[in-house]
């Protein structure tokens, strides 16, 4: 139970970590492949790129998570406290606004994409997987983006973030 | 539009004025490059032949992205045509990949022939399979193989050298079947790639070898025939017949123009192209002495992409205009 | 009309409204695609494209490896080296950071990662050692700038992939331009030591001991060969350079110094993937941006307004980088590349400037950015190691701040200088 709170306390970390070890592994079996075999690894690039796509969203939702992201705070370094909630609750309508366009645009392009599917040019996988990552990682990004709101309002207490 | 009925919202009418087409083309915009005089050409033909009705604008470079990422562009009706390659087309229409058979055309007079009598069946394949049509079909010549390291004459010299590929299955198993594994790497990358020396070679159509400057990284040129470049223009299906007639009668005139003067222009302009490139320092060997061996090898993996094609037909077709049998 | 301004009023005013910088992007593309003939479907296919711009793994391969030879060991290897050069002459220590700062800068890409590894070694000693706060401070938040100038670098990385400019020749241009503001950096903390008369290190070296101490900390010293050394012979890419350098880093600090723990380990992945998680994204809608300005050919009309004003080459970059200055203060560096190049670089193309050498110009406005507050990376870190006020540690920072505005206004005047190597090492044509 301990185990899989912690693993979904920090999914967005673990995807990401797992990702960057592999991606990085493999960039280095590429150039030992080359150089000490002599041989170029025909699939490596494009599993490179998709787990590097992955990567970037998973990230971001981790980035949500610890509220890490730039922002330019001229403006909320300089208003008094009063201020300072308005401005924190445009903030995150907006970012609710761009969250819910990527998630709903995209899943309609994958659902649209059974018309003319697309595949891999190397790998033949299906690219509908591929782009499903950005709105998957996005409803992420929602769920922590939300929990902090609730935190930040003093709604919940939230030990993870 | 807010996105709605996607593939009619881009180009239509806008205020009642022109219909305005957004063509993407990655290919630099150099005069010369075959694929950049086709996009002047198309342009000037389409706005002449329309009466002006249409105003086309050109975006070539690779200001709009890669040609892999302009076809759904074009899908979803964000650009209205794109200048895509057959090898790039393949993964969004399997049936182009009729094309990618090695070793299928043996001169430059078999892929014209071939062309122009399954353009129509291959036409309503990829309208099927892509919602998108192609309204030309163009050619920059055979891809040759060219390296940095020794001039390649057997298969034999070929083993140890790292070469770049495009992302296509059959050129990657083509080159397999000569006993190396190729590196695949998109277009915008290959220079430096090569110029960093991470590939010591590459294959493509002498134009494109000369518009990139590939000449001051590369020595050695094999002339395979194993490929022709061929490319398409692409339209959305579903936009170009909610055209009015007559615009889409431009937009068909145009394109046909534009695929004689491209054969024309290939004919008359290789030979020179071939000298300028010797006289730039690059050594041209010819095909390989035992070309006979690599074409064999090569068309044993045809039977692994018969499967590939929805319309197995299609190849059929094409042999049947070659005269020859499918291995 | 409403396409072209309205895009930059809500990025700017979100920007204002402390919004997240990706979801200012995004949601200014949004806001005027709904008003366009472009359809929405736009958004999620543009993002999907930073899998393509895979090279951008560099950045948090680089932070990894950084984070790695901090915590390995190999950062204090670099520091008993530099005080070997220029230990002993006045200000000693402050030389020591600057010189261990270039040396540190050849293997990892960031600046505040580079504040970061050598900061914390070096500003305690130079307090033990009677110097001022302030200048302290100053010294290791301007030293680590020299992470983004000589390579590799973060900000090249990112403006290669953006203009579409050779890392690897980015790389090389910014060899020279590195050394030249290292040794300048160098000259200005000599010339404040001995005004407020600090005075050099005591130890004197004998030739053994200064063999031995190379030969000690060798594996470090092979770091920038294996790294720069391997992209320009051309054994890997700089991407494939960012994976040797994490594999090299984690080799020497687990196995030859033995000092890397698990817990090291951790720490370094978790800094990473905040790295990738907080800038990647900028790139990523950046796409979507980029893409809707093309469209709506904006580069074209910044273009002619910027050259009705003037058509010198020098006019025009003296006011690109005092813009870049100024914006330095309150964003962040990738995010004024990711946000402009694809604006200006027509600009620059159409008067006939070399991209390569307005890249490194980009980046030396970029070091300035790290230093000036209310945003500034290193001034954070340096604040941070040693317990001053943001206040303090920038007033510590500025008279370096102000020699890296007058060696960057200088390289306006003097393009070859940055072209020198390239042209001379890569067969750099530009
Ligand atoms: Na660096
Ligand atoms: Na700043």
């Amino acid at each position: 139970m301990r185990i899989f709170k912690l693993v979904v306390n920090n999914i967005e970390e673990i995807i990401a970590s797992v990702l960057f070890c592999t991606v990085i592994t493999l960039l280095f079996i590429q150039v030992i492949a080359r150089y000490v075999f002599g041989t170029g690894i025909a699939w490596s690039e494009e599993l490179l790129r998709f787990a590097f796509l992955t990567m970037v969203y998973f990230a971001a939702a981790l980035g949500a998570k610890q509220g890490a992201h730039f922002r330019v705070t001229l403006l909320v370094n300089i208003l008094p406290g009063k201020f300072k909630k308005v401005l924190e609750i445009i903030q995150y309508v907006i970012s609710f606004a761009f969250n819910g366009f990527v998630i709903y645009l995209g899943f309609k392009v994958i659902y649209e994409m059974k018309d003319f599917p697309q595949i891999s040019p190397i790998l033949s996988w299906d690219m509908r997987y591929v782009y499903a990552m950005v709105p998957i990682a996005f409803v992420f990004v929602t769920v922590r983006m939300f929990i902090r709101m609730l935190t930040d309002f003093g709604i919940i207490k939230d030990k993870t973030a | 539009g807010c996105g709605s009925s996607s593939t009619e919202s881009g180009g239509k009418k806008e205020t009642g004025e022109k219909i305005v087409i957004k063509y993407s083309l990655p290919d630099a915009a150099i005069d010369g490059v075959p694929a950049y005089e086709a996009a002047k050409s198309m342009k000037e033909k389409m706005e002449k032949y329309s009466n002006g009705q249409i105003e086309v604008k050109l975006y070539p470079g690779g200001q709009l992205g890669s040609e892999q990422k302009n076809v759904p562009d074009v899908q979803k009706g964000i650009i209205e045509m794109a200048m895509i390659t057959a090898g790039n087309m393949t993964q969004f229409s399997p049936s182009i990949g009729v094309y990618d058979f090695p070793y299928l055309f043996m001169s430059r007079e078999e892929t014209y022939k071939v062309v122009d009598s399954i353009t129509d069946d291959l036409n309503e394949l990829q309208i099927k399979e892509s919602g998108t049509r192609s309204v030309a079909w163009l050619e920059q010549g055979f891809r040759h193989l060219t390296n940095s390291k020794r001039p390649v004459n057997s298969m034999e010299d070929l083993k140890g050298l790292k070469i770049r590929v495009p992302n296509n299955k059959y050129v990657v198993e083509a080159f397999k079947s000569w006993g190396v594994e190729p590196v695949p790497i998109a277009w915008d990358e290959t220079f430096n790639a090569v110029q960093q020396k991470v590939v010591d070679g590459q294959e493509n159509p002498y134009s494109s070898i000369y518009q990139s400057k590939m000449y001051e990284v590369q020595s050695y040129v094999t002339e395979l025939h194993y490929k022709i470049w061929l490319g398409c223009i692409i339209v959305n299906d579903k936009w170009f017949q909610g055209l009015p007639q007559d615009i889409q009668e431009a937009i068909t005139k145009a394109g046909q123009e534009v695929m004689q003067e491209n054969r024309d222009l290939m004919v008359k302009t290789e030979a020179d192209l071939k000298k300028e490139l010797e006289a730039k320092g690059l050594q041209i060997s010819g095909p390989p002495s035992d070309e006979e061996q690599w074409m064999k090898n090569a068309m044993s993996i045809w039977p692994k992409f018969y499967g590939e094609l929805p319309d197995p037909t299609i190849l059929d077709k094409a042999m049947a205009v070659l005269g020859r049998e499918k291995p | 009309m409403l396409e072209t301004w309205g895009i930059w009023i809500v990025l700017f005013a979100t920007l204002l409204l402390g919004v997240p910088i990706y979801i200012s992007l995004g949601i200014s593309t949004i806001f005027v695609l709904t008003f366009s003939h472009i359809p929405l479907d736009i958004v999620p296919l543009d993002m999907v494209k930073v899998g393509d711009m895979f090279p951008l793994l560099a950045i948090p391969a680089f932070i990894f490896a950084g984070a790695i030879m901090e915590r390995g060991g190999m950062a204090d290897q670099i520091i008993d080296v530099a005080k070997i050069f220029v230990g002993k002459i006045r200000g000693g220590l402050a030389l020591v950071t600057i010189l261990g700062c270039m040396f540190f800068a050849a293997m990892i890409g960031s600046g505040p990662g580079t504040v970061a590894a050598m900061g914390t070694l070096m500003l305690p000693a130079m307090l033990r050692a009677g110097y001022d706060k302030k200048f302290g401070a100053g010294v290791c938040a301007t030293g680590g700038t020299l992470g983004i100038l000589i390579p590799p670098s973060n900000p090249m990385i990112i403006y290669g992939v953006m203009a579409n400019v050779s890392v690897g020749t980015l790389f090389m241009a910014g060899m020279l331009p590195g050394a030249i503001v290292g040794t300048a950096l160098m000259l200005t903390c000599y010339f404040i030591a001995r005004k407020r008369g600090y005075k050099g290190m005591d130890k004197t070296y004998t030739t053994k001991e200064i063999i031995q101490i190379f030969r000690q900390n060798i594996w470090s010293l092979m770091a920038p060969v294996i790294i720069l050394g391997g992209i320009y012979s051309g054994i890997f890419t700089p991407v494939e350079a960012s994976a040797v350098a994490c594999f090299y880093a984690l080799f020497v600090g687990r196995f030859i110094l033995k000092k890397l723990t698990l817990q090291g380990l951790w720490d370094s992945i978790k800094l990473t993937n905040i790295t990738s998680g907080t800038s990647m994204i900028i790139v990523g809608v950046s796409v979507l941006f980029g893409r809707f300005l093309t469209l709506y050919e904006v580069p074209q009309t910044v273009a002619a307004a910027m050259l009705s004003i003037s058509n010198s080459p020098e006019v025009i970059l003296l006011l690109i980088c005092l813009m870049l200055f100024m914006l330095g203060m309150f964003m962040e560096t990738l995010s004024t590349i990711v946000i402009l190049v694809p604006i200006l670089l027509p600009v620059i193309i159409q008067l006939g400037i070399d991209p390569v050498f307005f890249g490194i110009l980009w980046v030396l406005t970029n070091e300035v950015a790290l230093l000036t507050p209310p945003l500034g990376a290193n001034v954070f870190i340096a604040m941070t190691i040693g317990k001053l006020s943001l206040e303090e540690a920038s007033r510590g920072a500025l008279p370096f701040m102000l020699v890296l505005v007058a060696i960057t206004v200088a390289f306006i005047f003097m393009p070859d200088l940055i072209l020198f190597v390239p042209r001379l090492l890569g067969n750099y044509a530009g």
